[in-house]
């Protein structure tokens, strides 16, 4: 599959600090990537330089096929991006700011119903946006980055200040761009259960480095299988399995066991030898989040141990 | 940079920006009305007139300047909109051009409103107070020839406090800057120094055609333009963390 986004070796610092630490990133064109990390990973700074706003310290950006910063205005042609908080002009109406952005790009005027309509908001087009809420500001910003069709939407965090409804008409409009459209989206978030219901792919990040990418399915498999225990006593049951060396995280009275190196019928037969009554026992897959965890506990691990 | 400059006349609708083209003028007027009013003895067009061009080329120009270019630059900063004009496929030199260009179109139209506001304050006060009937020619080609050069005499200082409104989000440096300016200004004046600030061009530039105009004129024109490069190579390749 073509890519989209790649980045090799991409590096920047700011001062003394790297906010990024050598990210190879790639997105397959077509795929809705999420780019997930924790506050502070280097998320925004990554969408910043994939958008040009800021130059690399090392490592090179390819963005559709082409190099960038060196091609940033054909790149731009393609690409639409909502960065952070929406950026709108508060004096003038819903219709005059994408009028500005249609100028811009010297699309002709019909391309702005359109990218209204999309996110549901012709009916309040001529209203200024001080009588927007957070969630039409969201949308009129997003119907911006849709104007002109383009093949690339990055979007950085566009869930923030959404309500349940607002986030749901969110993920429903990510999915149609995608599937009707062939766009890819390239969108980060820090709300990790949230991407998990749209991604096609994912790229984790953490302290600068991307700890994992690729299919959703493919990375939560490589997280490796675990057994999810419902046991009576679960302290000691959970005390009992960490002794014989099993991966052990307690979650409510249940355990969650890596099944690294071994197998279920194990773990069953070593808790009911020492009398513990156990109620239920399933193979589970992680959930983004629960991965995510795991992930950054070993790079800290790995950084304190250096 | 037909469609970059309708895009950036359409962000004035409804702005400070435009309210503060109709009003610094306005204000210049009103002073001269009541100047008129008040002053006693006879009253001479010419008189008048130039006390109303220095009252805006001393004073009333530099800080609508400044607050002009704040205010232009402020559309932008208030609600961080670089992060999304700067990644459209427009290069970077060409949306500060126009940006310059429009506000320079702004400092046009309020020179043109100075002209007018002038002499309607004159036939006002005569009409209201026949007592104070103005004599003398009206000079008012003397009168445009003076706000030309003084709106080109600016350009210096227009540039230089655009760049500096541009350049910081903060509004604060560039208030300083005018403020500073302005009255910098006013103290060389006031000591005779042959100094030419940015700031003071614009008075200079009156007194087009003697020598100092044409000082005035030619190093705003050419300071202008100077600065309009480097404010361009400047914006351009800035960052935007």
């Amino acid at each position: 599959m073509q890519s989209a986004i790649t980045t090799t070796g991409l590096r920047r610092s700011f001062g003394s600090k790297d906010a990024l630490r050598g990210v190879d990133l790639a997105v397959p064109a077509g795929s809705i990537f999420g780019f997930l990390g924790p506050n502070g990973a280097g998320k925004t700074t990554t969408i910043r330089l994939l958008l040009g706003l800021l130059r690399p310290s090392g490592g090179r950006i390819a963005i559709l096929g082409l190099p960038m910063p060196a091609r940033r205005l054909e790149i731009a042609r393609s690409i639409g991006a909502l960065v952070e908080t929406p950026a709108l002009y508060d004096h003038l109406t819903g219709r005059e700011n994408l009028e500005i952005t249609r100028l811009l790009l010297g699309l002709p005027r019909s391309a702005i119903a359109p990218a209204l309509d999309l996110v549901d908001l012709g009916f309040a087009a001529h209203q200024r946006l001080g009588g927007y809420s957070l969630g039409m500001r969201q949308r009129l910003a997003l119907a911006r980055a849709l104007l002109g069709a383009p093949r690339l939407l990055i979007l950085d965090e566009p869930t923030n200040g959404l309500d349940p409804d607002g986030i749901r008409d969110l993920r429903g409009l990510i999915r149609r761009l995608a599937a009707d459209h062939g766009t890819t989206v390239f969108v980060s978030s820090h709300q990790l259960a949230e991407v998990q219901q749209i991604a096609t792919h994912v790229g984790l990040m953490c302290d600068g480095r991307l700890l994992a990418q690729g299919p959703l399915g493919e990375v939560l498999a490589g997280a490796g299988p675990r057994v999810d225990i419902a046991v009576e006593r679960a302290d000691a049951a959970a005390r009992a399995l960490a002794a014989r060396g099993w991966t052990v995280e307690q979650a409510g009275g249940r355990l969650l066991v890596d099944l690294a190196g071994g197998n279920a019928p194990d773990i069953l037969e070593l808790l009911v030898a020492q009398g513990f009554r156990v109620a239920e026992l399933r193979r589970s897959v992680p959930t983004l989040e629960e991965l995510y965890v795991r992930l950054t506990a070993a790079s800290t691990g790995q950084r304190r141990a250096a | 940079m037909l469609a970059l400059l309708r895009a950036e006349t359409l962000k004035l609708h409804r702005s400070l920006a435009l309210l503060l083209c109709f009003a610094a003028p306005a204000c210049v007027a009103a002073f001269a009305a009541l100047a008129l009013a008040t002053a006693p003895g006879a009253k001479t067009w010419d008189r008048r007139l130039d006390e109303g061009l220095a009252m805006w080329s001393f004073f009333m120009l530099p800080m609508a300047v400044t607050a002009l270019t704040i205010l232009v630059a402020q559309i932008e900063h208030g609600p961080r909109m670089w992060n999304h004009l700067l990644v459209l496929p427009v290069r970077r030199s060409r949306l500060f051009m126009a940006k310059t260009m429009v506000v320079a179109g702004l400092l046009i139209a309020m020179q043109f409103q100075v002209y007018a506001g002038l002499y309607l304050a004159g036939w006002l006060v005569e009409a209201i107070l026949p007592s104070h009937h103005l004599n003398g020619p009206m000079q008012a080609r003397d009168m445009a020839v003076g706000l030309a050069a003084m709106g080109i005499g600016a350009l210096a200082m227009l540039i230089v406090q655009l760049w500096a409104a541009l350049r910081f989000r903060s509004f604060v440096i560039p208030l300083v800057i005018g403020i500073v300016g302005t009255f910098a200004a006013l103290v060389i004046t006031a000591s005779g120094s042959d100094v030419y600030l940015p700031w003071l061009l614009p008075v200079y530039a009156t007194m087009w055609p003697r020598p100092s105009g044409q000082y005035g004129v030619v190093l705003g024109l050419t300071g202008g333009l100077v600065a309009l490069a480097a404010m361009l190579i400047d914006l351009g390749r800035r960052e935007h963390p």
